[in-house]
């Protein structure tokens, strides 16, 4: 898909957006691991060791790219220079991709390690040197009491502003009692979560991103982005997690929107026939999921005739009020305001690319008071 | 707006009254081992979903038959409920859901598919209803012994087409592994049905690991079809088997704009990783693949749906009719006519079907319901 990079808010008539991802990650893992013990660090560098540190991602392998321009997303200063400074944006979230993978390992601790580490190299390289720059803190899921602590730990830094789920490591849908912690200690800290695609890439997680067996090509296996966000998305109403804990705000990250009417129908029908399995629940699936989701726009699907997506997305009331836009970049899909205004109707586009961010995400106060600002004298 | 003319009916499931009248087929050394078990082995593979905790077992209250058997083990309560309570030209029996395929002893799981293929020729499809059609169940564990069960009885003039409920090698259905029982099923003209079972639990992994609840299970199902109906156009099955048909039925329909939408999307990635894919993903569904219409997914408001699905152009050329009698998720005639658009409707009850099958449409039947409106 062809991405441009419009000049500031030429065709989307909103003014500056604000991106809700945007994945910085390491061009190598000695980046983060100064942000480790000796112990860990020893372990995942392995001095002397011919072969070089160890590669922490292990997702499935295909031999197409899958980066839109490789180092853009590994400092400050290049994503400034190459994406921040056309203006087109007013704040960016920062979240974790390559990165989300190193949550998979087997051994939980260094799971946790990896993750720790991460946070404390965002915060003090990132976040700390930039003012439009805000960020997800990463758990690792494998130990969910210790990444409750971590989310305890980093949360309360002002420019978090959000929680990333890492891997799918217990193998069980995010819904499962056994995650509840983590949700717990976001909801105490007033963070919103985010669930990426990719949680369950894993090569070797013992789960697969795609249902019926692993994809053989990449091209398949971006078609099917949507699958793990439904599946967890499920999991997380029928198990009961908004009736837990119904402050909880999630973000679906990476699977694009249309598929949303389809499995809304296909829960709420489902519910009605088998409302027995799930007697603690007090209002329709759907319902749970209007109050308590938010979608990014990343990767919208592009339909070949013009406003067919944006026809399925309006099957259903209330979508526009939880899409959020995300550019996904640097990755070779990622899509840039112009590309998704066709795909969505022209009402939403306030709420999608300002409106719902501002709603979603534990802003700043001030932050949040400069955006009513903004949004009172649109209304004027 | 109703429906009176011709009813095809892709998804009834049909099943022997008791063990024994399958063991009769086996041969004796299969027959031993069952016989040995002494009935504590039941002939279709355990299963641990959470459809075991739905009223009836998960069928219609209504469907038992008066014998005391199971749903769909008896022709006249399925006459009576079905075939003459609707206008039905073709009824296509499915089983109940023919997952023997997935016993893992292979060699058992071979001679237990021959068993329940020789017990549907001699039974429902010798009873003298015209009506009445079935599919070639496979052991598709084993890729060639499936071909050639597929051979032994395809020509049966009743068997129209292969059907593959289970998927014990846990690849995609278009996986090269699968290929010699679509060439079987093109070199005799059958089409190919996929359909969920229980039995995907042998081998098969899930998104995000295993479904706590029924609701998550049932859920999924979209996410599998998808995946099966990008690895046919992936994997070539199409380009290889140029007049091949596959039948995707249950597992929703919903899905398909956002998948047809999706694989477009990435056409120049699958061209540079599959170069002998030759035509855009959509126009190989386009041609290639029907859906089943039950489980319809539709919401408060059935034109959303509608408005959905016609966000792809010949939509309705792609539908084919289903109840999934005698299952509890059963679909009125009447329901999917009142949703579906007056102007689908002749395609969707009838032609759709009838293309995929090699069947003559019936134009009396339907000029008949004309004269009766």
């Amino acid at each position: 898909m062809n991405t441009t990079v419009s000049s500031a808010g030429t065709s989307t008539k909103t003014g500056p957006v604000v991106d809700a991802c945007v994945f910085h990650d390491w061009d190598s893992v000695r980046r983060y691991t100064p942000y480790m013990s000796d112990s860990w660090r020893n372990l995942v560098t392995r001095p002397g060791d011919p072969g070089g540190p160890v590669n922490f991602a292990s997702r499935p392998h295909h031999y197409s790219p899958v980066r839109r321009e490789e180092k853009n997303a590994v400092d400050v200063e290049t994503l400034s220079a190459a994406f921040l400074d056309s203006g087109l944006r007013s704040r960016v979230v920062l979240g974790f991709e390559e990165t989300l993978m190193a949550t998979g390992f087997h051994s939980p601790r260094m799971a946790a390690t990896s993750a720790s580490a991460a946070n404390d190299w965002t915060a003090d390289q990132w976040l700390a040197r930039d003012d439009r720059l805000f960020g997800f803190l990463l758990v690792a899921s494998g130990l969910p009491d210790q990444a409750a602590s971590e989310i305890r730990r980093v949360g309360g830094n002002p420019k978090i502003v959000g929680v990333e789920l890492g891997a799918n490591a217990l193998g069980h849908p995010y819904g499962h009692p056994i995650y509840r912690p983590i949700f717990e200690a976001a909801a105490e800290l007033g963070l919103p979560v985010m669930l990426h695609t990719a949680v369950d890439e894993g090569f070797d997680q013992g789960v697969s991103p795609v249902s019926g067996g692993p994809a053989s090509t990449y091209a398949e296996h971006r078609a099917f982005v949507s699958q793990p966000l439904l599946v967890h998305a499920t999991s997380m109403i029928i198990q009961g997690l908004f009736v837990d804990i119904p402050q909880t705000k999630v973000l679906l990250a990476g699977g694009g929107a249309a598929w949303i009417p389809a499995f809304l129908w296909r829960m709420d029908w489902l519910y009605h026939s088998n409302a027995r399995e799930a007697p603690y629940l007090t209002r329709l699936p759907s319902e749970y999921f209007l109050q308590n989701f938010f979608v990014t726009t990343y990767a919208l699907e592009q339909a070949s005739s013009p406003n067919a997506v944006a026809r399925a997305l309006q099957t259903v009331p209330g979508i526009g009020d939880l899409l959020i836009y995300a550019s996904g970049y640097p990755n070779l899909d990622c899509q840039e305001p112009d590309s998704i205004v066709a795909s969505i109707p022209g009402m939403w586009r306030e709420r999608v690319f300002q409106q719902n961010a501002s709603k979603f995400f534990r802003w700043p106060a001030e932050t949040l008071a400069q955006d009513r600002r903004v949004q009172g004298e649109a209304v004027k | 707006m109703r429906y009176q003319g011709p009813i095809v009916d892709v998804d009834v499931h049909h099943r022997w009254k008791n063990d024994a009248e399958i063991v009769a087929y086996l041969p004796k050394k299969w027959g031993d081992y069952v016989r040995d078990a002494k009935g504590s082995v039941p002939l279709t593979p355990p299963w641990v979903t959470m459809g075991v905790f739905l009223s009836g077992g998960g069928r219609r209250m209504d469907s038992f038959p008066p014998d005391g058997g199971k749903p769909g083990s008896d022709y006249e309560t399925m006459k009576e409920q079905l075939l003459d309570h609707y206008n039905y030209f073709r009824a296509v029996l499915t089983y109940d859901v023919g997952e023997q395929a997935a016993f893992p002893n292979q060699q058992f799981a071979g001679a237990l598919c021959s068993a329940v293929n020789d017990w549907n020729i001699d039974t429902w499809l010798s009873n003298g209803d015209d009506r009445l059609r079935s599919l070639v169940v496979v052991p598709s564990a084993t890729p060639e012994a499936a071909a050639d069960e597929i051979r032994r009885v395809g020509t049966h003039p009743s068997m129209v087409g292969v059907l593959l409920p289970v998927n014990p090698l846990g690849r995609p259905f278009g996986d090269p592994i699968y290929h010699p029982i679509y060439k079987a099923a093109a070199e005799l003209g059958l089409m190919v049905a996929i359909h969920p079972s229980p039995g995907d639990n042998h081998g098969v992994k899930f998104v995000g690991g295993p479904a706590n609840t029924g609701i998550e299970y049932i859920n999924q199902f979209g996410a599998q079809a998808m995946h099966y109906i990008s690895s046919y156009i992936v994997q070539g099955v199409f380009e290889q088997f140029p007049d091949l048909k596959i039948t995707i039925k249950e597992f929703g329909v919903s899905w398909l704009p956002t998948l047809m939408w999706r694989l477009d999307q990435n056409y120049d990635l699958l061209r540079r990783e599959s170069p002998w894919v030759k035509k855009l993903p959509s126009e190989y569904i386009r041609e290639h693949i029907k859906l089943s219409t039950q489980p319809i997914e539709v919401g408060k408001d059935p034109g959303a749906w509608v408005e959905l699905m016609s966000t792809i152009e010949g939509v309705e050329d792609m539908l084919c009719f289903s109840t999934d009698y005698p299952h509890y998720s059963f679909d009125d005639p009447a329901y999917i006519a009142r949703i579906l658009p007056e102007s689908w409707h002749r395609k969707v009850f009838c032609e759709n079907a009838c293309r995929i099958y090699g069947w003559q449409v019936p134009e009396g039947v339907f000029r008949a319901a004309e004269a009766v409106r």
